[in-house]
């Protein structure tokens, strides 16, 4: 089983940790890894306009891209798999990696977090009743 | 021996029947959902009704051609789960989920002048990104997405697997960096639970209150709410949710068209918090429409500090009511 370096209990959460702990340290996950990207230099105090908003998708991308070159030979060095080219404008990039990869990528100054790529699920509980109809 | 105790029987409790038909026939003279009625949204309608805000609603998708939709879905993708972008023309429904979502935020009226939606001017931007066998990564490309085409409140009726509070890294991004405002169902788990996005420390959550006897109004018993206490992480070492609630049971709202013995059925009630979340991502279209220039963090706090909560101000928030239920109007009067 692997260890889980402490300082990692900020960037990995301790429910994925603890998953985590049932593999054996080659085996492979698909996580979401979150970049750390600039952050906005000033409080957002109105409605983005299409220009602000596209300044700053420019500014995030960009510091993601410098991010993800530094957490490159990372990927590589523990057999890993990068799942998409570029990170997306959240500043996350989808790999596929060891567990002990996970943990390296953790200790990375430019990782924000690591989070596993889980199930999605709506949330609804029935249709209770078909309403009303009309003849199409 | 601790205590000896007698051998009680038990009984069934019956759930209270919804009498569906009373309450159509309700809405029809209302000609509003109970939902809108409860909110009061007609008055916010005298302002604004939501045109010029981009909705973005990550679901199962949409049928488009629904006539009370009219023409409000401005764009459709699929997101499939390695996270492809799939353009689908015209745009569809892999349930029934994410129209009835679609009509509660921007629907029009039905054919017997049912209003259904909360904003029915607002713009849709609809990502399947509940089709198949999906996971984060395919949200966090519908999310892109929605922020590339400029959207300013992203719906999240979904939920995740297990508790992830690193979800909240996404979130902090998509307040502070682009100005968003992402609203989330707080899950169906009943009373103590709470789920992932919405049980997030910075989420707005949402969670579900349904009509009772005598025109009042209880949160539902799916409705999830729970408090998550992390000492000495201060500020943020108590998470109280949900944040607020809203109309989540029996909520009338479109479907795509199926056909049964009776006829073709294009309307139907779903409960859940999902029904819930676009009540209020509909009433945060209407206050960013009337106040174009109010930041997301305003649309909250007035939306949470005018919520009305049965005990009272001071005793809240709690997890059943959240900070309460959300009060349209006096959050417009609050921002001006």
């Amino acid at each position: 089983m692997p260890e889980y370096n402490s300082n990692n209990r900020n960037k990995i959460s301790p429910e994925f940790a603890a998953r985590l702990t049932y593999l054996e340290p080659q085996q492979k996950v698909r996580v979401i890894v979150l970049l750390q990207v600039q952050p906005s230099k000033k409080a957002i105090e109105k409605r983005q306009s299409r220009a602000e908003r596209q300044a700053a998708i420019k500014a995030l991308r960009e510091s993601a891209e410098e991010a993800l070159a530094d957490i490159s030979p990372i990927i590589q060095r523990f057999n890993g798999l990068q799942l998409a080219e570029h990170p997306d404008l959240l500043g996350s990039i989808p790999v596929e990696i060891t567990t002990e990869g996970v943990n390296a990528l953790a200790e990375s100054d430019v990782v924000k977090a690591v989070i596993e790529d889980q199930a999605i699920l709506p949330g609804y509980l029935n249709n209770a009743y078909l309403g009303m109809s009309k003849n199409l | 021996m601790v205590a000896v105790l007698p051998n009680q029987k038990i009984h069934l409790i019956q759930p209270r029947r919804v009498e569906y038909e009373a309450l159509l026939e309700q809405e029809k003279q209302d000609s509003l959902t109970w939902g809108l009625k409860q909110l009061e949204i007609p008055k916010l309608w005298e302002t604004t009704k939501g045109q010029e805000i981009n909705v973005a609603v990550l679901d199962t998708g949409v049928y488009g051609a629904h006539s009370v939709l009219n023409d409000r879905v401005k764009e459709f993708i699929i997101i499939d789960p390695l996270g492809r972008r799939i353009k689908a023309e015209p745009a569809f429904d892999c349930g029934q989920h994410g129209t009835h979502v679609c009509g509660t935020i921007a629907g029009g009226q039905d054919f017997n002048g049912v209003a259904i939606g909360v904003a029915p001017q607002t713009n849709l931007f609809v990502a399947g990104v509940l089709i198949g066998d999906t996971s984060l990564r395919t949200l966090m490309e519908g999310i892109s997405w929605a922020i590339e085409k400029g959207a300013d409140i992203i719906n999240m009726s979904l939920g995740l697997n297990y508790y992830e509070p690193r979800f909240a890294v996404v979130l902090d991004i998509l307040l502070n960096q682009y100005g968003i405002l992402p609203v989330v169902a707080i899950g169906n788990e009943n009373h103590g639970n709470s789920s992932s996005p919405g049980n997030t420390y910075n989420a707005f959550s949402v969670g579900a209150i349904e009509k009772t006897g005598c025109d009042d109004v209880d949160v539902t018993f799916f409705s999830s709410g729970a408090s998550l206490v992390f000492p000495g992480k201060e500020p943020n070492g108590l998470v109280i949710k949900p944040d607020v609630v809203a109309p989540g049971a029996q909520i009338y709202s479109c479907i795509p068209p199926i056909k049964h013995p009776k006829g073709t059925f294009e309307y139907n009630f779903m409960d859940g918090t999902s029904m819930a979340t676009p009540h209020v991502a509909g009433v945060a279209s209407l206050l960013m429409a009337a106040k174009p220039t109010a930041p997301v963090t305003d649309i909250i706090k007035v939306l949470k500090e005018t919520a009305h909560h049965p005990d009272g101000k001071d005793l809240r928030p709690c997890n059943r009511w959240g900070h309460g239920l959300i009060q349209p109007d006096e959050a417009l009067k609050a921002l001006t």
